[in-house]
């Protein structure tokens, strides 16, 4: 059985995300006093999982309803615009407060960003763009001690909203070192095209001691020999609390299904998460020229003539822009799915995965098995963060699931025009949850995303976001025997800025509220 | 291919005959498991079925044991500590296999080895309490055995020249009676013969791999086994990783390396292939990831020096190599900056190091030997976190956790469901070859 999560603890941009289509991120500095005074203030506000988690449950039935989907649903939603807030704390206040836990409990979140920023292979240069003394928020000059998440469903309330409580930050003495509007754009893409977010892992748990009241629905019929076991979507894996927020069970290592004994929690940690915030600026139109540039390399060799630009994004990707992954759609791009975006998360690398008919009554095809990277690459984005049910250099593909994040993140700046292109800054406001950033976001990071070999063999970087610190990235383009090797020094995503944070329960907010300095 | 390569292709070697010698070795390892395994094998080796030069399977995995990463997920400096331990017993309770004569039998010698099981081990070599370089080997025990057997100068030469000009012939030989498990159920006793647990490759030195499970043949083996398509009680093929090891007993499930290359091996089977590992047979240190090592100088590839490798570039093969200030730098290692926090332990590059093996594939048109389950897996009692693999017919322990228990005490520190009685048989010694 699964456990009830604390519904009424858990601030929401863990789960089940504000997914909101406005955002706006603000880091402040603050000493404890004032980080104290703004919580107190905006803790009666904070959104937890109860208030979102209802809010998402009318809006995706009005949307199947309206057959509406995406950001466009949330004009379905009736009711005055939402103004959601979520806090997070760094490790100086938290330490400030006497609140020792969360450094005992992830050692990268003690060190912090900045000092853990090379290891994510940031550069070592400090001439270099992205490294961590020119960030406009996080380096080792300007980290931030409180990190607010404000959402509204509606551009202009989310901004009044934020000058109102910036305006109180401001009052309690807090500094603001830097904040981002963040929107989603339309059809959910990224700046590079290519739609986002379509595979998360599927937090296991309940809001109500009712059997079926799960907190992520379930798509499949409810029995044990059918996927349900496993997914809650098509591809979306289960995975059990303890593995995105302290006190719950955690995922097995060796059985994708099983949970894991959580031991003794410090009351601190309870209900709260590890939070990651990267401000990771993109050069479209440097990606655009790099991609160009590797279509001529592979038009020069052989057994690759005919490939096109799309072609080769797509291969970096792992999908298509509209999401279609290559496992299921190896040449083309297929466009928008005649259901649910379900069928693009339908598919695994080591086996083929069995046609399924989802209660809705849409059916969906087998996916061939891909174990050798024939049809989605060994380097490709998607399968170096998520290899699905491959073994990899960390071990089974049980071990993988523990490499799972819960991202919460969302685009800035205007989205980039092909005809015209600009040099405006734009980006991703990367925001991640984890019960360890050390051994989730970070390990995920280095060891997968910025190796050649990992995590199955050496067939180049995660072209996308990956990098290895310094010197050059590549990859290896295959098709049938010919293969080819293309090579860039360019960094297309530069890191601006971002911190590490404790999300917590709002227990220990009021804790924090009432702690003395130490 | 008339013969195998010696490891990474390294000359120690110069005479024609021993080279022979060591190629002979490897390929009476290889028709062993190949006889042991059922029939039609998808298993062979490069001199009874040549194959032209052609790319190899990478199968990559980390150097630090994983065991550890599991028992002690959080608190890092407990973990590198803990891994860096010279033990009698490791944390599953395993001693080597040497043993002394007491009574009617024969008791284990409680000699030194490194708890690292991941094909990869290192030493941090101090001074006063002050770090001056660190030391990672990933050299197969069965190499330096066979050097000491039929190039004994090379063998002292090596140690001198790798170690410490201190070392002298004696120190690397049993000086005593010490037996291991001999062929037809006999003890084999050692004394004058070389001692892979020698004090300059445990407690004052590295050379090669010394825990009992990272052995070249167990490697070999390892390969072979996976190569057997496994079937559950319904008769549905195992695909899991997991499920594999647990159900072939080809290895420990806690590693990342075992059944990751169990996997991956069975996965090319079961799309019809025939595998083997690629010339020169070996286990290879690939690289380190040295994105977060902030040196003075900025310039952290300096200091990541192999010492014994392959010439070939397009296929990394480092069996040593040491992590040390550039010779006349004038730095220290305690300028380091690790991910952010100073250096303190070999562990913490250590989790930054992949290894690799190599492997080769040719497609093959006959069905592949399949086989039932011999073991099953249960959880460690008291750190459910771990495995231990049984006998199918075994009753698994109920779990009872006690991660402080687990992770605080030395040697033996898990309950396996397995034990081993403290006097053993002569007929009853394990053989060196296990996992």
């Amino acid at each position: 059985m699964e456990p009830v999560l604390a519904a009424d603890e858990i601030q929401a941009g863990i789960a089940p995300g504000f997914r909101l289509p406005f955002q706006k991120l603000v880091a402040l500095r603050a000493e404890l006093e004032s980080a104290q005074g703004v919580l107190r203030v905006l803790q009666p506000r904070i959104t937890l999982m109860r208030e979102a988690a209802e809010y998402h449950r009318r809006r995706i039935a009005s949307a199947k309803e309206a057959r509406t989907f995406g950001m466009e649903s949330f004009a379905l939603v009736r009711g005055p615009h939402v103004r959601w807030v979520n806090i997070a704390l760094g490790a100086r206040v938290l330490d400030a407060a006497g609140i020792q836990a969360p450094a005992v409990a992830d050692r990268s979140f003690a060190l912090g960003l900045a000092a853990r920023s090379t290891s994510l292979g940031d550069p070592q240069d400090p001439g270099e763009p992205g490294h961590r003394n020119t960030w406009k928020v996080g380096g080792p000059e300007n980290t931030a001690d409180v990190l607010l998440v404000l959402g509204s469903d509606d551009r202009d309330v989310l901004l009044q909203f934020a000058d109102e409580v910036e305006r109180e930050c401001l009052q309690l003495g807090a500094t603001i070192i830097h904040s981002d509007v963040g929107a989603r754009l339309r059809g959910d893409k990224e700046h590079f095209g290519f739609r986002d977010g379509i595979s998360q892992p599927a937090m296991r748990g309940r809001l109500t001691p009712a059997p079926d009241d799960f907190l992520v629905p379930r798509k499949f019929a409810q029995d044990d020999t059918g996927p349900a076991a496993e997914l809650a979507a098509p591809g979306d894996v289960l995975v059990w609390p303890g593995e995105f927020i302290f006190g719950y069970p955690r995922q097995d290592p060796h059985d994708f299904r099983a949970p894991l004994a959580e031991g003794a929690v410090d009351e601190s940690l309870r209900n709260g998460s590890f939070l990651v915030f990267r401000r990771l600026a993109q050069d479209v139109a440097a990606f655009r020229a790099a991609t160009s540039s590797f279509v001529g390399a592979l038009h020069r060799a052989s057994g690759f003539e005919d490939v096109s630009q799309p072609w080769v994004e797509a291969q970096l990707v792992g999908r298509w822009p509209s999401g279609a992954p290559l496992v299921r759609n190896p040449t083309a791009d297929p466009g928008e799915p005649p259901g649910t975006l379900d069928r693009f998360n339908h598919f695994a690398f080591s086996q083929a995965t069995p046609a399924v008919t989802l209660p809705s009554g849409e059916p969906i095809s087998e996916a061939p098995s891909d174990g050798q990277g024939e049809r989605c690459p060994r380097h490709a984005h998607i399968r170096k963060v998520n290899p699905r049910d491959l073994g990899t250099n960390q071990g089974p593909a049980s071990q993988t699931q523990r490499l799972r994040i819960l991202r919460r993140g969302i685009p800035y700046g205007p989205p980039f025009d092909e005809d015209i292109p600009d040099s405006a800054e734009r980006g991703l406001l990367f925001v991640s949850f984890q019960r360890s950033i050390r051994n989730q976001f970070e390990l995920l990071t280095r060891d997968w995303m910025n190796s050649e070999t990992n995590p199955e063999s050496p067939d180049g970087h995660d072209m996308i976001v990956g990098h290895p610190g310094s010197g050059d990235k590549f990859c290896i383009f295959r098709n049938g025997a010919d293969e080819v090797r293309v090579t860039t020094s360019e960094r297309w995503i530069i890191p601006t800025g971002g911190g590490y944070f404790f999300c917590p329960s709002m227990i220990t907010v009021g804790r924090f509220t009432e702690a003395m300095r130490t | 291919m008339t013969r195998f390569s010696p490891p990474a292709h390294i000359d120690d070697v110069a005479s024609e005959a021993v080279l022979q010698g060591w190629s002979d070795k490897l390929l009476s390892w290889f028709r062993d498991v190949e006889r042991d395994l059922p029939p039609s094998p998808r298993y062979f080796n490069l001199l009874d079925r040549p194959l032209p030069a052609g790319p190899a399977h990478t199968i990559p995995w980390n150097g630090f044991p994983r065991k550890f990463a599991l028992l002690i997920p959080d608190d890092v400096d407990r973990r590198w500590e803990r891994a860096e331990g010279v033990v009698t017993r490791d944390l599953f309770g395993r001693q080597a296999g040497f043993f002394v004569r007491v009574g009617g039998g024969f008791e284990n010698a409680a000699l030194p080895f490194r708890d690292q099981d991941e094909y990869c081990e290192w030493r941090t070599v101090r001074r006063d309490g002050v770090i001056e370089r660190i030391v990672f080997s990933c050299e197969n025990p069965e190499y330096w055995e066979f050097l000491a057997d039929n190039e004994p100068d090379v063998l002292l030469r090596r140690y001198q020249e790798l170690v410490s000009p201190q070392v002298q012939m004696q120190d690397l030989l049993f000086q005593a009676d010490v037996f291991r498990a001999g062929p037809n159920g006999t003890a084999e006793n050692l004394r004058g013969r070389y001692n892979p647990l020698n004090r300059w490759n445990t407690v004052d030195g590295i050379v090669h791999l010394t825990h009992p499970a990272n052995s070249l043949q167990a490697e070999i083996r390892l390969a072979g086994e996976a190569t057997v398509v496994r079937h559950d009680g319904s008769g549905n093929p195992l695909t899991d990783d997991v499920s594999l090891i647990c159900c072939a007993r080809y290895g420990d499930a806690n590693r990342s390396s075992d059944p990751t290359i169990g996997g991956r091996v069975n996965a090319l089977v079961r799309s019809n292939a025939a595998v083997t590992l690629d010339d020169p047979v070996g286990l290879y240190i690939r690289n380190i990831d040295l994105s977060g090592v902030e040196t003075p100088g900025g310039n952290a590839s300096s200091w990541w020096q192999p010492i014994r490798e392959s010439a070939v570039a397009t296929r990394p093969m480092i069996l040593r190599a040491q992590f040390a200030p550039p010779a006349g730098s004038g730095f220290s290692m305690s300028d380091v900056q690790v991910g952010g926090e100073s250096l303190r332990f070999g562990s913490q590059l250590a989790e930054l190091l992949t290894m690799v093996i190599y492997g080769r594939g040719v497609d093959e048109s006959t069905p592949a030997p399949s086989d039932t389950c011999s073991g099953k897996c249960c959880r460690v009692p008291q750190a459910p976190e771990l495995l231990s693999i049984v006998n199918l017919s075994a009753t698994c322990p109920p779990v009872e956790p006690d991660p402080e228990a687990a992770i605080a005490a030395t040697g033996a520190v898990v309950a396996v469901a397995e034990g081993v009685p403290r006097i053993i048989e002569e007929n009853a010694l394990p053989k060196p070859t296990r996992y």
